[in-house]
């Protein structure tokens, strides 16, 4: 067999592309593989630990000041996107929301959430929390990713350095394509070891999101104020996208910026992740007379 | 009594929001298998997935397990997929006719009470379980007419149907209010009639009532209104006689109120199990 050092150039940048998908595709595998596993028991009463699995803190503190909002006890300034607490907060229902409503004791633009530094805190826990369930990486799946990811380059690289050693040794100058071949596949062996999610917290994100994909197919009927559960999961799950237009316009307004933080969270958005189940279900009552709701066709009913 | 009772709410896609955010409230869901019948992977690990947040039974509407021929392969394959890809904590299905000589019912009707249903059904639930690797708990179903060809009451063909094939009774009560009241016996008496150790599941539901062609009114199940008083008072009466544990599930499949409207039929639930209960330790 050829030593593959010896090839001509273009040769060895096809072998070196195929070299680098296999090794990325083993990296993906090595990577995922060590982060699976069954998904864990999460508090879904907490739509803001959902937001933060999503989108990370950013998206925890939308989603949070808009249910805030659509409970009535922030009052929202479309035309200044500035946003201020109406009322004394007695019960809140997750410390982030206490948080949130001292920040806004004073009007102040939306997006000032951001740099606020006890809300930067209180996301901290989440990420905490999510560490603690396998859904992103703590710092021992963050030490693997590393080492994993030098193992990669050092394939890589070392292989682009020892042709360019060759092509040198041979009185050759002409590896800029090859150097620009390893400056990508680096670029992507760095994209694949350091996702926000693991793959356990991707696939519970997933899972999510078809349990959920009902609710975005109705979110066109609900109103502002009127179902907090609902809104505040709708944009946990989906993203503030997903609110109903043009009733959550002023979500667009305070966070125009939305759609950069993930491409989830992004008002073009569209689409449903996953799908749901068929319609014709979810009826207890059986039989295809019945349709989508109802038992009452025909007189059995169970 | 090992164990507690325990109250939940079907699964339907309408409410998962209101579910989730209140698990504190809700002991379990009950998701319609055949929902999921056919569904890919992804669908079948996210069902998984709620499992893990919830507690988890599933219940069929489609095998028709009471008929003299046998249940479709097919169907009973496809439904011990999800069965084996969920696994429940338990699953039901009905002892009821739904399909014969090609043609489908169309909904669940009530077979006719006599020895060859029974046997086809002492059949069926034998070969579902062997399929499935585990029974179905047999819910009892309501109906507007009289099984016609039927030779013993609907009380002694669920004991006969519970004996003889082994599986356990979910009973539904808003069934047995509703045939108890469009034929004329009491619910009650029927109720102490039943085999009552084996019931570990209860159906709970609301009806409505409607015209019939004799110019009497019959009570249909719709799942689409409120549970009435006559039916938690049955779950006391059953809480004051089972002898297990009970797995109490509100079902509503339409005109769908707020999540607190159904937290609070679950908060009624509650009170008459604890009623019934405290009359059987007296």
């Amino acid at each position: 067999m050829r030593n593959p050092l010896d090839l001509p150039g273009p040769d060895f940048l096809v072998f070196y592309a195929l070299f680098a998908l296999v090794a990325l595709g083993l990296l993906y595998v090595a990577r995922a593989a060590g982060e699976s596993g069954p998904p864990p028991r999460i508090d879904t009463g907490d739509p803001y630990l959902i937001a933060y699995l999503r989108g990370g803190k950013h998206e925890a503190l939308r989603v949070a000041t808009i249910a805030l909002v659509d409970r009535g006890l922030l009052l929202v300034d479309e035309k200044t996107r500035t946003v201020v607490a109406l009322a004394q907060f007695t019960k809140p229902q997750h410390p982030i929301e206490q948080v949130l409503m001292r920040h806004f004791e004073q009007s102040h633009l939306a997006t000032t959430v951001f740099g606020n530094d006890e809300l930067t805190a209180a996301c901290a826990e989440y990420e905490r929390r999510l560490a603690a369930l396998g859904l992103v990486p703590d710092d021992a799946r963050r030490s693997t990713r590393r080492r994993l990811l030098a193992g990669a380059l050092v394939v890589l690289i070392g292989l682009s350095v020892a042709k360019i050693a060759v092509a040198f040794a041979r009185g050759r100058s002409n590896v800029l394509f090859l150097f620009v071949l390893t400056a990508v596949a680096a670029m992507v062996a760095g994209a694949v070891t350091t996702p926000r999610l693991t793959s356990r917290g991707r696939a519970l994100l997933a899972d999510l999101r078809r349990l959920f994909a009902r609710l975005r197919v109705r979110a066109p009927s609900m109103n502002r104020g009127g179902a907090s559960a609902d809104i505040a999961l709708l944009a946990a799950v989906f993203g503030l996208a997903a609110l109903p237009w043009p009733a959550f316009a002023y979500a667009r307004s305070l966070y125009p910026k939305a759609g950069s933080s993930s491409v989830s969270a992004g008002w073009s958005s569209c689409g449903l992740s996953g799908g749901s189940s068929s319609c014709g279900a979810s009826s207890s009552c059986g039989g295809g007379g019945s349709g989508c709701g109802g038992c009452g066709g025909g007189g059995g009913g169970d | 009594m090992v164990g507690r009772d325990r109250v939940g709410l079907g699964w339907r896609p309408e409410l998962a929001a209101g579910i989730l955010a209140n698990l504190d409230r809700i002991d379990l869901v009950e998701v319609i298998a055949d929902d999921y019948v056919g569904a890919g992977r992804r669908a079948l690990r996210a069902l998984r997935t709620l499992g893990i947040q919830v507690p988890l039974v599933l219940h069929g509407v489609s095998l028709g397990l009471a008929s003299a021929a046998p249940v479709d392969g097919r169907r009973l394959d496809a439904l011990a997929r999800v069965v084996g890809a969920v696994e429940p904590q338990a699953w039901s299905e009905h002892p009821a006719f739904m399909r014969g000589g090609g043609l489908e019912l169309g909904h669940l009707a009530a077979p006719p009470r006599r020895a060859a249903t029974l046997d086809g059904l002492v059949a069926n639930v034998a070969r579902a379980w062997a399929i499935a690797g585990s029974a179905p708990a047999l819910e009892n179903v309501a109906t507007l007419i009289d099984p016609p060809g039927s030779d013993c009451d609907e009380p002694a063909w669920l004991a006969d149907a519970i004996a003889f094939t082994g599986a356990e009774l979910l009973l539904d009560l808003h069934n047995l209010y509703a045939n108890a009241v469009n034929f004329g016996f009491d619910a009650r008496a029927a109720l102490a009639r039943l085999p009552l150790s084996r019931v570990r599941f209860v159906h709970l539901a609301g009806g409505a009532w409607i015209g019939a062609h004799d110019g009497e009114r019959r009570r249909l199940d719709d799942h689409r209104h409120d549970v009435p008083p006559s039916v938690f008072r049955l779950l006391t009466d059953l809480a004051a006689r089972a002898p297990h544990p009970l797995t109490v599930i509100l079902e509503r499949d339409g005109d769908y109120p707020t999540i607190e409207h159904l937290l609070a039929e679950l908060d009624r639930a509650r009170d008459a199990l604890a009623v019934g209960r405290a009359r059987a330790a007296a």
